[in-house]
């Protein structure tokens, strides 16, 4: 073991945080894929170095055990590892899985029962729009929403559900909050990921109805008619924030730049997070 | 082929029977939507929520007239509340159109919209 053992971990983090701060300035189509990628790649190399780690402070536990790992799994320098560094590493490792185990099981059924009401109109006065994913999702209105909005108003808000349907964004929104619980220090990039696959949708609806001040109005008339307080834990949803985009010039598309920046940060990572779970020398084991 | 999901046709029509509290024919719905589309689109427009049972009809002599299709039973408002919990849930995978807004974020808004609208 040495300090290079640690490096993709710690590099992947030191970028997680960077872009949870300070996003790239890319159209939100971009940087929301960027910031899944970079989520997703730093949990993956924190946890594969945990576990590495883990399972050669084992090793050294019970030498004799090892006669039943891959040559590849192991330091190789024989030594054996501190509890000072195993103990943590196991922690973390088993930690990190149950609540990737958890956490899925209790979205499954929440998205099951969010379908079967995904079918009718709901019968309270709150303004509401959920987008249900799924083969028979849809999306989940209320009648206050039928009621408060104009036809052009309502167009928005079902461009952009569609846009959250259409480009699967629960997936993006899973892997966010999977590393964000895996890891709590990706919490900010977790929240910036949520913003920008709200900004993504809003954008699409802006240009499906070619109206980025009406998408702004909708967005307020809504947000302003909810009954407040209702939840009130929840900071930083960042609804202004939104509204003020789309009063503003409508971002760049970034054609070049935008897939050019998503293809080497993702083609980095996940070479850092491959390396943490010594995929190089697997498969260089498998091949010599 | 990803199915066409609630299309803004029948979003438009469910926003004319929202609107309504009697039940409609297809002629009125017909005459309070953008732009009159053809009787026939809107009848299959109509048929089509009839299967997705966001609507009902009756018969009225010649013609069926439409109501929205509302769950009104305590039951399904219990699991609203239960699905907003999970939409405003951060680290959920439901998505709200909007979330509710803290009182900072309501007066943040509200600035917005005064100074950011732009002229006519």
């Amino acid at each position: 073991m040495t300090v290079l053992t640690f490096a993709p971990a710690f590099i992947t983090l030191v970028l997680a945080a960077f872009v949870g701060v300070l996003p790239p300035p890319l159209h939100p189509v971009w940087s929301a894929r960027l910031l899944a990628i970079v989520a997703v790649t730093t949990a993956l190399a924190v946890l594969g170095t945990a576990g590495f780690v883990g399972v050669n402070y084992l090793a050294g536990l019970d030498p004799a055990a090892t006669a039943w790992l891959p040559e590849w799994a192991l330091f190789g320098d024989d030594r054996p590892l501190p509890a000072v560094l195993g103990v943590p590493a196991l922690a973390l490792t088993a930690a990190g899985v149950t609540v990737a185990a958890v956490r899925s099981a209790r979205w499954r059924r929440e998205i099951r029962a969010a379908r079967r009401d995904a079918r009718t109109v709901v019968g309270t006065d709150e303004p509401v729009a959920l987008a249900v994913p799924g083969r028979d999702g849809g999306v989940l209105v209320s009648r206050g929403l039928l009621a408060l909005l104009t036809r052009d108003e309502l167009r928005v808000v079902f461009e952009h559900e569609r846009c959250h349907l259409r480009h699967r964004h629960h997936r993006y929104l899973a892997a966010g909050a999977l590393s964000a619980a895996v890891l709590p220090p990706l919490r900010p990039l977790d929240r910036r990921l949520r913003f920008t696959v709200e900004r993504w949708a809003d954008e699409a609806a802006a240009e499906a109805v070619g109206d980025r001040a009406l998408v702004a109005r909708t967005i307020a008339r809504v947000a302003l008619n909810r009954a407040p307080g209702a939840l009130p834990a929840f900071a930083g949803n960042g609804v202004p924030q939104r509204v003020q985009a789309l009063l503003s010039e409508p971002p760049g598309k970034n054609p070049v730049t935008g897939p050019v920046t998503v293809v080497s940060t993702g083609a980095t990572t996940t070479a850092m997070a491959s390396a943490a779970f010594q995929l190089d020398r697997a498969i260089g084991f498998i091949l010599l | 082929m990803v199915r066409r999901q609630l299309g803004q046709l029948e979003a438009e029509i469910l926003a004319v029977l929202a609107a309504d509290e009697h039940a409609l024919a297809p002629a009125d719905i017909r005459a309070r939507l953008a732009g009159e589309p053809a009787y026939t689109t809107v009848n299959t427009v109509l048929f089509r929520l009839l299967e997705k049972g966001l609507v009902t009809r009756d018969r009225d002599g010649r013609h069926f007239t439409y109501r929205l299709m509302v769950d009104e039973s305590r039951l399904v408002a219990d699991r609203m509340r239960e699905h907003l919990r999970y939409a405003s849930d951060p680290p959920g995978v439901l998505t709200q159109f909007v979330q509710t807004l803290t009182s900072e974020e309501e007066a943040a808004l509200r600035a917005v919209l005064r100074d950011g609208e732009p002229g006519p």
